[in-house]
């Protein structure tokens, strides 16, 4: 069986590396490289482990950490990646996390698929755009050959569903793995009564005291539901530019957007406006009270455009680059 | 490793180290303009 290496590098890049790994498992050995530190990401992929294995590697930074320490995390990293395994492809997922162990990849002629975010449209990744000449690079959407005219187009690369889609009559709302603590604070003021708030890495006691009744949890903590199951009960979810867009769509969930002003490293207004567009959502545009109430109620009378999932053409497109042109996998 | 994958990495190593040497100036560069300053008002 032939060996694949997946570049987890948390949050929604985890998010990619888990949908992924949904469809690659049938056909390849996986393994995978993640954060130091990232024991979520650990938890969601280790289900998928046959014979391959997980390493822990430093990651340069994240969207909002300061520039000072990333040449010494990114030093560290590269003597962590030089001594990677020969492995049949890697598979970039974004961020600067990726870098290191594909120098080294592309050094010891392994292949490298290089991922594009599904939220990039005006311009791309740094870490898509520095890859992309070493790479074979594939895009989600049509729109993203005008940023990546040599991408390969497969879609949106979405989780399978895990549950049928329920309502539960709450409201969703969640800021990623590193949270959203604005939008946190004015959901916290509204005063909502049914709420299903996950904080991601942020401290979440104050919204515990003030409101009992919410479902409240961050990325340490065990609740007794499974999140895919939240997610497939909500009746809107809100929620910041990343990946759990995508898994609100694999649920036909009416989605409201709220970008992260604290992210200076990432997508900006932009590019939420063409994904809200695309996903039909709801973006919101000032964050104060009337205008949240205002787009949940004008996403729940919106339905999600329905999309083919890249995933399976990605690993069609794979299985071809391994194992030849004739080769399909169902 | 046989002498035919060394030399290929012989012969890409001095590519390599300008490669990780201009990623790291680029990533280096500053952050990616974004539409936050506009966007920051609340």
């Amino acid at each position: 069986m032939k060996k694949i290496l997946l570049l987890a590098g948390g949050g929604g890049h985890t998010g990619y590396a888990y949908s992924l790994s949904q469809y690659l498992k049938e056909s390849f050995e996986l393994s995978y490289y993640i954060p130091e530190g990232d024991y979520l990401s650990e938890k969601r992929l280790r289900q998928f482990l046959d014979f391959g294995d997980i390493k822990f590697i430093a990651k340069g930074r994240d969207p909002d950490s300061s520039n000072f320490l990333f040449p010494f995390k990114f030093a560290k990293a590269l003597v962590q990646s030089a001594f990677i395994k020969k492995y049949d492809l890697i598979i970039s997922l974004g961020s600067n996390f990726c870098l290191p162990p594909c120098f080294f990849a592309w050094l010891k002629h392994i292949p490298i698929i290089n991922l594009e975010c599904a939220v990039r449209f005006t311009r791309p990744a740094k870490t898509v755009d520095i890859l992309k000449h070493i790479a074979l690079t594939v895009i989600q959407w049509e729109d993203q050959k005008k940023i990546l005219p040599n991408g390969v187009k497969i879609g949106v690369v979405m989780p399978k569903p895990e549950y049928h889609p329920w309502n539960g009559k709450y409201l969703l709302v969640t800021g990623g793995s590193q949270g959203h603590k604005k939008l946190f604070d004015l959901v916290d003021k509204i005063g909502l009564k049914r709420v299903v708030l996950h904080t991601g890495s942020i401290n979440n006691e104050a919204y515990r005291k003030h409101h009992p009744e919410w479902v409240i949890f961050n990325d340490s903590e065990d609740i007794n539901e499974d999140f895919q199951h939240l997610l497939a009960g909500a009746e809107v979810i809100v929620t910041h530019l990343g990946t759990t867009v995508l898994e609100a769509l694999s649920y036909s969930k009416p989605i409201v957007i709220v970008v992260n002003p604290e992210w200076r490293r990432t997508v900006g207004y932009e590019d939420a406006e063409l994904l809200a567009q695309r996903v039909n959502g709801v973006l919101l545009e000032e964050m104060n009270t009337p205008n949240l109430l205002n787009a949940i109620n004008e996403a729940k009378k919106k339905t999600p455009i329905p999309f083919q999932n890249g995933g399976k053409n990605l690993t069609r497109l794979i299985v071809r680059m391994l194992y030849g042109q004739g080769a399909i996998i169902e | 490793m046989n002498a035919k994958e060394a030399l290929g990495i012989i012969i890409r190593l001095p590519i390599f180290f300008a490669y990780v040497f201009l990623a790291i100036i680029y990533l280096a560069k500053g952050d990616d303009p974004c539409y936050w300053d506009d966007y920051n008002e609340y």
